[in-house]
């Protein structure tokens, strides 16, 4: 079977599986009993005649029954008519849009410092084992996640941003993605919306240092949610392969470790950690409504917590929705690298 | 060692290219150290093959992997000596016993889809034991030494007659057959030009042609490149076929050593004797197997006096009391058995 089919299989189910999540989201919402959708469309303190919203909801179809609602809604849905969202004044899919490229910017981020911190502490858990160096990996690993997110991004703002700013050391910015200065006199011609890729592309280096320097501690926070999954993974999938025995005929060549474990090791155990990298994602993006929102990060998931505190329904349905396709595709995408790891993976 | 020596063969006088004497390993099963390898003797000559068989569980892996310094985890030696020519092994660094594993002693092991990493073409495999021995690179006429080693490891393909070795050595194992794969490891231990090889049940996962071809292609190559020998097995058949010498081990022990032709026509060690029944032998046009009865004991239970004698036929009252001393019956024949004590039995 060829990569294209394989691919063209992969979307297919993509498909099916948004179909899955925008059902479930739906019956939820509209099966709620005692809430009126109706509710979700009409801006709460400006008074409308019974008429008026008779006819809003024969307009929204909300007078059929409700799997003939729910054609409408998927209709609707393929259209790229998401609704409207009080929330950001703004069709949603434009208003996640817009924001997409916050989020993307401080998740890929995450994931790179996860993977980068993860996977050599996780090589070291795995070749001390049971030592100092391992127990200490571990018991920062699992403090790191057994403290709340929102609690850790505090601290972070505390120590690097309040601390440090009264002992006159440098600090880190604790909100936002770009400093106000910087933003108003020296902007960037937005391309892809990632700050960083669009201050290399056009050479502007103090936007691109105020970006970075903004993003260090969002996406430290962010990248703790799953620093500890991938140094449990790479830990216990290392050990698992240096007990194979092409280990053993690799140690029989009288390689060093060094080169044991870069070269024989790595590769064989790196794809359980890149499956986790997919499912972290989606992890990843739910944190990011606490951290975007901690930080002041004008993401996609600062967003969807406004929603949630308006009661916006229609604009946290939109995030779900959005979230639940992208962690699809990262899936697929993941699933093409393993191909590029293990040579015996043929699609 | 000098060309000299390497030459003077298996004169009686020359260094051995392997001695182990009195060699005790113990394991540590459930907290508790375990006795596995008791006081292990064998001798191997230059250009000899010794054949070390016992049934499963016996020891052999153990004894092989000790030369090596490849023991498990949770094994020690407690006793003992290794020498390779004449220079001993145990106590060694690892630095200096992977020095030996790159060069003099080199191990072929019984399932070679599970000894050859998935990952890493057979090319690669067998050319980073140059990495480690650049002295086995041929005068390298303007090439790099990378594409010398390649060329080598090609030539090395070809030495164990796996066709179109310029393609093969492109290939992962998992697209070669059982059969190949396993001259692939043994062409990765002949390109170090090793003082040993130890092959440990070489042919054991293979089908019975591709059983016949490895071991022709063992046969050849001890008259092409002089191999230096040891041939485990639990195949009386394979003893036969190969072997000069031949050492029994049964529970930890060895129990007889002799050549190989005084053996087959007088075994002496009852054991030896119930082995020697299990060759299936063509009897009136059928074959018939006469497999010993009963279990080797386990490890952590050994029964007192000889491990043999719940299964022995002739057992006396001693046997259970006292262990057996080896006995020098014969020139180059030795006995671990009650019945010869004081060398009074003959045939
Ligand atoms: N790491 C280990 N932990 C516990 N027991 C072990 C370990 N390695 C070997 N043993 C035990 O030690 C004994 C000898 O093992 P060994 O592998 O040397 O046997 P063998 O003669 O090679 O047998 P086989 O023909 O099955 O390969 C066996 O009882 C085995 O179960
Ligand atoms: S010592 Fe006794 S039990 Fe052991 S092999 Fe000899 S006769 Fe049999
Ligand atoms: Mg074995």
């Amino acid at each position: 079977m060829g990569l294209l089919s394989y691919v063209a299989r992969r979307l297919a189910l993509l498909g099916l599986v948004l179909l899955g999540v925008s059902m479930v989201v739906f019956f939820v919402l509209r099966g709620m009993p005692g809430v009126d959708p109706l509710a979700a469309y009409i801006a709460p303190g400006l008074p409308m005649s019974a008429d008026a919203l008779a006819s809003l909801r024969r307009q929204l179809h909300l007078d059929e029954p409700l799997p003939l609602q729910y054609v409408y809604y998927v209709a609707n849905l393929l259209k790229g008519d998401w609704g409207y969202s009080r929330t950001a004044a703004q069709p949603v899919l434009d208003a996640l849009l817009a924001r997409l490229p916050a989020t993307v910017e401080l998740a890929v981020a995450a994931v790179l410092l996860s993977t980068a911190l993860g996977i050599p502490a996780g090589i070291v858990a795995a070749l001390r084992k049971d030592r100092a160096a391992d127990v200490a990996v571990r018991v920062v690993s699992i403090t790191g996640i057994s403290f709340p997110v929102f609690w850790l991004g505090i601290i972070l703002q505390l120590v690097f941003f309040y601390y440090m700013g009264q002992l006159g050391l440098p600090t880190l910015p604790s909100r936002g993605r770009i400093g106000d200065t910087i933003a108003l006199i020296d902007p960037i011609t937005p391309m892809t919306g990632l700050y960083l890729v669009d201050s290399l592309l056009t050479g502007k280096l103090a936007f691109f240092g105020s970006a970075l320097r903004h993003l260090v501690l969002p996406s430290f926070a962010l990248s703790l949610i799953s620093l500890a999954a991938v140094v449990r993974i790479m830990r216990a999938s290392m050990l698992e392969v240096l007990r194979q025995d092409y280990i053993l005929l690799a140690r029989s060549k009288g390689l060093p470790t060094r080169t044991i474990v870069m070269r024989h090791a790595l590769r064989n155990a790196i794809t359980p950690v890149l499956t986790t990298a997919g499912t972290t994602l989606g992890i990843l993006l739910g944190g990011a409504v606490v951290v975007e929102t901690v930080f002041s990060w004008p993401g996609m998931g600062n967003l969807a917590a406004q929603g949630i505190l308006n009661n916006d329904s229609i604009l946290v349905v939109g995030f779900t929705l959005f979230v639940a396709t992208m962690m699809v595709v990262v899936n697929l995408v993941v699933d093409l690298l393993y191909a590029v790891v293990d040579p015996r993976v043929r699609y | 060692m000098t060309s000299a020596t390497r030459r003077s063969g298996a004169a009686a006088t020359a260094v051995p290219v392997l001695e182990i004497s009195d060699l005790s390993v113990e394991l540590s099963i459930g907290g508790r150290w375990i006795q596995a390898l008791d006081r292990v003797g064998l001798t191997i000559q230059r250009g000899e093959v010794l054949g070390l068989v016992g049934e499963s569980g016996s020891g052999k892996s153990l004894t092989a992997l000790s030369i090596a310094g490849l023991l498990p985890g949770n094994a020690r030696v407690a006793g003992g000596s290794i020498r390779l020519n004449g220079e001993e092994v145990l106590g060694k660094s690892e630095q200096a016993l992977n020095r030996l594993r790159a060069r003099s002693v080199a191990l072929v092991f019984q399932n070679p889809t599970s000894y050859l990493n998935p990952v890493l073409t057979v090319g690669a495999q067998i050319a980073e034991i140059f990495e480690l021995n650049p002295e086995l690179l041929e005068a390298a006429g303007g090439r790099t030494r990378r594409r010398e080693a390649w060329r080598q490891s090609i030539e090395a393909l070809r030495l164990v007659r796996i066709p179109d070795p310029e393609r093969v050595v492109e290939r992962y194992p998992f697209e070669l057959s059982g059969g190949m794969q396993q001259r692939v490891v043994i062409a990765m231990a002949l390109v170090r030009q090793p003082d040993l090889v130890i092959a440990d049940e070489i042919t054991t996962a293979l089908d019975v042609t591709v059983q016949a071809q490895i071991l022709s292609l063992l046969a050849e190559l001890r008259r092409t490149v002089r191999l230096t020998l040891l041939l485990i097995t639990h195949d009386m058949g394979i003893v036969a076929q190969l072997a000069d010498r031949v050492v029994v081990m049964y529970s930890g022990s060895v129990v007889e050593s002799s050549d190989v032709r005084t053996l087959f026509k007088s075994p002496r060690h009852p054991y030896s004797k119930a082995l020697l029944e299990t060759v299936p032998t063509i009897d009136g046009g059928r074959t018939v197997f006469r497999p010993i009865r009963g279990a080797m004991p386990a490890l952590t239970d050994p029964p007192a006096g000889c491990r043999f004698h719940p299964r022995c036929p002739d057992a006396f009252d001693q046997c259970s009391r006292r262990k057996p001393e080896r006995l020098a019956l014969d020139p180059g024949r030795v006995v671990a058995c009650h019945l010869y004590e004081g060398g009074a039995v003959s045939e």
